[in-house]
């Protein structure tokens, strides 16, 4: 028995052993292959009993070459990738259900002044069908950190997205994979540094051309962290105050439909330039805001933007197409939220008590 | 007994993971009349059957998460949100605030009874699955043969 179990280890350490200096040849022919980029890592292992490859301080750097050619240069690394196969799965139903774990990853883009745009192919559905049959359960990222910065635009702001967490689930390359569920991504973070981020999205992946829905929203954004988004939107330099923007979209086959809700809380401006337009703009926020009640509590500036066109067109190029739409989003927002002078509030209005709502029964 | 013989003549033919690339299956997937859309959500209860959040709020009661008493039942407020996102916390996994898969099943709960599904989602499944299973016998035939199944 001991000789027995003595030999089963070996084979099973040597296994181990081989498989690692294979996952790691592999690793350095996949890296190498991706063009116009230069991959490194610290670490790869492979475990057999969880069936899992996992990779540590991977980064991507754009060649030099490729970087003065291209429009936006993403740089990537991540602490640690960690990709599981459930073996249940492969037994029961001879489909590869995967899992990924991605620990703090940072991608940095930068959208250069100059370069050519590559055409993006979002026949998502078509593209998917010819794959193996795949459903990646789930891609889980911890503690991600995003950034984006356009070279082209000197008063474009860098936004800065960090301590995100997200989960996409049920992406799969067959739709009786998907069992009848769309795609799902979960997104929690921070924008710049007090933006409370939250994004929820289901998608349809096998739909001809883009098709999904969500909401996205960030709220108790400082204003002054955004400055260069009222200079350039209104002729204003925020002095204070907090914004709120709520946005929900529907992209049915890469047609956007939706709205941005911006709430301007005690935002305070100045003149950004000289002249009477930008004083009359300060006046306007002024007194869009003006306390009205007892306390002296500044009123919240809210409405409502409709968006809409064409999310992706046939000759853009993904990245810098998304960015422009957000971008263009949240100036809309924003500006519109500055134009926005409510109405004066309401007196509230206290229901009857025979009127009001019954008290839900609790469970015993 | 038919498809139990399909069965075992593909795994005998095409090994355990079977012959996925054929140009039958890859069609089969990619026609759009047998598919069933799923249901698209702009928030994340939309994605549940009538009574889902309201599991999950008693399930995170249970674990001493949550205070069903100033929550509003059955809906997905700021409280079962952050309460959410502290079990996720514990448990490890993506701090979202929103219940996933992940986080209804570690909840104790069934995701599966839970997630609402495409009306004819079952039985686009179960063809699926077939349609996998012949595609892997017509790929081993192909093979065997030297004959090509693309019409």
């Amino acid at each position: 028995v001991l000789w027995t179990v003595s030999a089963l280890l070996v084979v099973l350490v040597a296994g181990r052993l081989a498989l690692t200096l294979f996952a790691e040849m592999r690793t350095r022919q996949v890296l190498a292959s991706i063009r116009g980029y230069r991959g490194d890592y610290s670490d790869v292992s492979v475990s057999l009993l969880r069936l899992a490859y996992t990779i540590d301080g991977i980064e991507l750097v754009q060649d030099p070459e490729a970087a003065a050619e291209s429009k936006a240069r993403p740089h990537f690394r991540a602490k640690r990738i960690e990709i599981g196969l459930d073996w249940r799965e492969i037994l029961r139903r001879r489909v590869l259900v995967v899992a990924v774990k991605i620990e703090e990853p940072k991608l940095h883009v930068v959208i250069a002044r100059s370069g050519k745009s590559r055409r993006s192919d979002v026949r998502i559905g078509e593209k998917m069908s010819k794959l193996s049959p795949l459903a990646i359960e789930r891609i889980e990222i911890k503690r991600a950190e995003l950034a984006f910065a356009d070279e082209g635009r000197e008063d474009a702001p860098a936004l800065w997205l960090h301590d995100l967490d997200a989960a996409l689930e049920n992406l799969a390359t067959r739709p009786w994979l998907a069992e009848g569920e769309p795609a799902m991504l979960a997104l929690s973070g921070t924008l710049q540094r007090t933006g409370q981020v939250s994004v929820f999205v289901t998608a349809d992946p096998f739909a001809k051309r883009v098709t999904f829905s969500g909401r996205a929203s960030i709220k108790r954004l400082d204003v002054r962290e955004v400055r260069s988004f009222f200079v350039r939107g209104m002729d204003l330099a925020p002095k204070r105050g907090t914004i709120d923007l709520i946005a929900e979209f529907h992209v049915r086959e890469g047609r956007l439909r939706g709205g941005v809700k911006p709430i301007l809380k005690d935002v305070e401006v100045s003149a950004a330039k000289p002249g009477l337009a930008p004083k009359l703009k300060e006046w306007l926020v002024e007194a869009g805001q003006r306390p009205t009640d007892r306390n002296g509590a500044r009123r919240a500036a809210a409405g409502f933007v409709p968006i809409g066109g064409d999310i992706i067109a046939p000759d853009a190029d993904l990245w810098p197409t998304v960015l422009r739409l957000l971008r263009n989003a949240f100036t809309a927002g924003l500006t519109a939220g500055l134009q926005n002078v409510p109405s004066p509030a309401p007196k509230e209005r206290r229901v009857p008590q025979s009127r009001q709502p019954s008290p839900r029964r609790r469970p015993r | 007994v038919s498809f139990r013989i399909k069965l075992a003549m593909s795994l005998l033919l095409c090994g355990p993971f079977g012959c996925p690339q054929t140009s039958r299956g890859a069609a089969s997937d990619a026609s759009p009349r047998r598919r069933a859309a799923p249901h698209l959500a702009t928030t994340p209860a939309q994605l549940f059957v009538p009574g889902g959040i309201e599991q999950i709020q008693q399930a995170l009661t249970a674990r001493g998460y949550l205070d069903l008493a100033p929550t509003t039942r059955g809906h997905l407020d700021v409280l079962t949100s952050s309460a959410l996102r502290k079990f996720q916390s514990d448990q490890d996994i993506a701090r979202t605030g929103t219940p996933d898969h992940e986080t209804v099943g570690r909840l104790g709960l069934d995701p599966r009874a839970l997630f609402r599904k495409s009306e004819d989602a079952v039985g686009v499944l179960d063809q699926g699955h077939q349609e996998y299973v012949h595609a892997g016998i017509a790929a081993a035939n192909c093979r065997a043969y030297g004959t090509n199944t693309r019409r």
